[in-house]
């Protein structure tokens, strides 16, 4: 029972809990880091089997929800999963990269 | 070795801001024997409570030494200093004391940087707290006190540490004529356990206490002995 | 398991239970936003780093004055046979086609994939007319078909797809059978979209590229697995330079955070001359200032990197891709690179706590220099 003359009993129960949560803090960051090991084992294995190269499209760039480059690999930069940030975008919206200008399966 | 603390020509001076000074003590000498009482009386604005302040090592002397046990506490520098204030019990005029704690745990403030247990701390706090008669409010927030019992709680925390060097500043001013006798009485066993006990006070308090103390008159920045 | 000290600088802190948990509640969303901003390119670098050491080491694309052209299989296969340092090479039966929600990309599987053991991860393989879809495809649909428009449109039935882990990879990919993949893409028999080639050591790949260009009979292009992680590099550059900047805000935070815990600390000035009074030493005094910032700093900062690790690799954490990325559907799951996120996050919880516990230590070392009466007249001239 806390000494009812002064609050240190109440202190030292707040340092236990403070202790306590900086404790389930470090196990919640422990466990994150062991869930997560497992999924990059299996997009390898994935990776591997279906030789892709180039990251799939991290989603969902408002560039690529364009029917335009709706095409078979006709570019020299195409790549199976279209890669991702600034620099494609540029390229296409200069019309360097526009689909439909270059050749197509015979 | 007997115990005593003495003054040597201890000068103390306060700028004003205009390139003057105002000396509050002027080469002050004296010796404070231990298990005796000590009184040093005055007006208001002599002085007391400065005098204190040096005596303790809150306040440096602008020049000047005091001397306990022959140990030169004032030219200490600030960590010794801060040593020298574990041996000193003071009581101040205006209580000082820190709100949003409870009684007790203002009492055991001295006790925390000796490293003790919590329970040894409490034990100690509340023998005090009896001797004070004041265990009622140990739970109480000193918010709530009023002047007397908040005396007690400083007198109370002066003396929780058994100190062998006792400084009061006015240590009956708020208190009844039973409560005043208690805290004469706390004084008086502080000398017979030969601490040095140093009080400071108006002239018309100081009829009061027992014994036979030494008398001192602070005047005009000069401590004058005064015969019984 | 606490000494008296600790216990007695966690009661100080009990005194001002507003704002000591004002104070927390700051450590913890600073540190949460900063370590989030911070965290997310990392957490997109390593993934694409790790997920890019599986993928083929060379792609060999056969082009022309206009662009691509489909790849003759058994040419090219003869071709590279010869080439030094090429281990294997396998032709791949891709395109990118329409679907309901944009344009995606089809693959064929090839005819032994099954024996690759990948069929433990799906259920079954497609056969013709059948289809595994990756998460972005069709999001937020639970459609039984999916119609896909190439070469010709033709409706397909979704058997299956393909697991959440994998999205960042097959995110917008949709597995087909072969032969289903070579008539929507328009690919005839004895062609591929384009090889890819594992060569014998990591470092061969460019090495080898003249040898493997001169090899073919035909124009290619290569692209090697370094250039790829050099493009991906130089993208992600720019989404972590955006991210930087967005430390300037934090920094004013900390800046803030700073500032009030000073001012919060001397008021207590006088507080620190009783002490100093009743026997405290300097040390004693710093001790129990560290004390009461540690006891309530490291519990926040606890918390905010667990919600800035959560907010980056933690399920359904949506909004950081849509708000920065402009991502339209679900973002995929990111690789948790233990060293390099503990790098980040020690960095973040550094920049906020080391100021915060300096600028409440400040005062109490400060007090060191200054008489204990000086120290509490502070309450005197009140």
């Amino acid at each position: 029972m806390a000494n009812p003359h002064d609050r240190l009993d109440q202190a030292h129960y707040g340092l236990l809990l403070m202790t306590a949560v900086f404790v389930v803090m470090a196990l919640l960051a422990a466990a994150m880091v062991t869930t997560h090991r497992d999924f990059l084992q299996t997009t390898q294995i994935s990776i591997r089997q279906l030789n892709l190269d180039t990251p799939a499209l991290f989603p969902s760039g408002r560039v690529w929800r364009d029917d335009a480059y709706a095409h078979p690999a006709v570019d020299l930069r195409h790549n199976p999963q279209l890669p991702l940030f600034g620099f494609f975008p540029e390229d296409l919206l200069s019309g360097a990269l526009k689909p439909g200008q270059r050749g197509t399966p015979e | 070795m007997t115990a005593a603390l003495t003054c040597h020509n201890l000068t103390v001076a306060f700028p004003l801001g205009n390139g003057k000074k105002r000396v509050v003590l002027n080469k002050l000498n004296a010796t404070f024997p231990a298990g005796q009482i000590s009184i040093v009386s005055g007006a208001i604005g002599a002085g007391k409570s400065t005098l204190l302040n040096v005596l303790a090592g809150l306040l440096r002397p602008t020049s000047g030494e005091v001397r306990a046990n022959d140990q030169a506490v004032s030219r200490w520098m600030g960590v010794h200093r801060d040593r020298w204030r574990q041996q000193v019990g003071i009581i101040f005029q205006h209580h000082h004391l820190l709100y949003g704690y409870t009684v007790l745990e203002n009492i055991m403030l001295p006790l925390i940087p000796w490293g003790r247990t919590l329970s040894a701390c409490r034990r100690k706090s509340i023998a005090v707290l009896q001797q004070v008669d004041l265990l009622r409010c140990a739970g109480d927030l000193v918010n709530t006190l009023s002047g007397g019992e908040k005396q007690k709680t400083t007198i109370a925390r002066a003396l929780v540490t058994q100190p062998l060097f006792v400084l009061a500043d006015e240590p009956t001013a708020h208190q009844d004529d039973e409560s005043a006798a208690l805290v004469l009485n706390l004084l008086d066993q502080c000398t017979a356990r030969k601490a040095v006990v140093i009080v400071a006070t108006h002239e018309t308090q100081a009829q009061a206490f027992p014994g036979k103390p030494l008398r001192f008159r602070l005047e005009s920045g000069i401590l004058k002995p005064l015969a019984y | 398991m606490f000494s008296t000290l600790q216990i007695w600088a966690f009661r100080d802190v009990l005194r001002r239970p507003v704002e000591t948990l004002l104070l927390a509640l700051a450590v913890t969303l600073t540190i949460a936003i900063l370590g989030t901003l911070l965290l997310f390119p990392r957490a997109l670098y390593d993934t694409i780093e790790r997920l890019l050491d599986a993928s083929p080491a060379i792609v060999v694309r056969r082009v022309n004055a206009t662009g691509w052209q489909p790849l003759p299989v058994q040419e090219a296969l003869s071709a590279v046979r010869n080439v030094i340092g090429v281990v294997s090479v396998r032709p791949r039966i891709w395109g990118v086609v329409r679907a309901p929600q944009g344009p995606v990309t089809v693959m064929g599987l090839p005819p032994d994939y099954l024996a690759r053991g990948y069929a433990h991860q799906t259920e079954r393989l497609p056969s013709r007319g059948q289809a595994l879809v990756g998460a972005g495809v069709l999001s937020g649909q639970a459609a039984k078909t999916i119609t896909l428009e190439g070469a010709l449109s033709r409706p397909f039935e979704i058997i299956g797809r393909l697991p959440d882990p994998t999205s960042v990879f097959t995110h917008d990919l949709v597995l087909l059978n072969m032969a289903d993949a070579r008539q929507l893409i328009g690919l005839p028999e004895g062609y591929a979209s384009d090889l890819a080639v594992a060569v014998f050591h990591e470092d061969e790949q460019s090495a080898i590229l003249s040898d493997l260009t001169t090899a073919f009979p035909w124009p290619v292009q290569c692209l090697t697995r370094h250039q790829s992680a050099g493009m991906y590099a130089s993208g992600l550059n720019r989404g972590s330079t955006l991210s930087a900047i967005t430390v300037i805000p934090a920094v004013l935070a900390v800046c803030l955070l700073v500032m009030v815990n000073i001012r919060l600390t001397m008021g207590r000035q006088s507080e620190l001359g009783i002490m100093k009074s009743m026997g405290w030493t300097t040390g004693t005094i710093v001790r129990l200032q560290l004390y009461r910032t540690l006891s309530v700093g490291l519990p926040s900062a606890a918390v905010g990197l667990v919600l800035a690790l959560f907010m980056v690799y933690g399920p359904g954490t949506t909004w950081i891709g849509k708000v920065f990325l402009g991502w339209e559907t679900l973002p995929p799951k990111l690789y948790l690179a233990p060293q390099g996120a503990l790098t980040v996050l020690l960095e973040v919880a550094g920049l906020i706590l080391v100021p915060v516990a300096v600028s409440a230590l400040g005062p109490a070392i400060k007090s060191a220099t200054t008489d204990a009466h000086a120290l509490i007249e502070g309450i005197n001239t009140q």
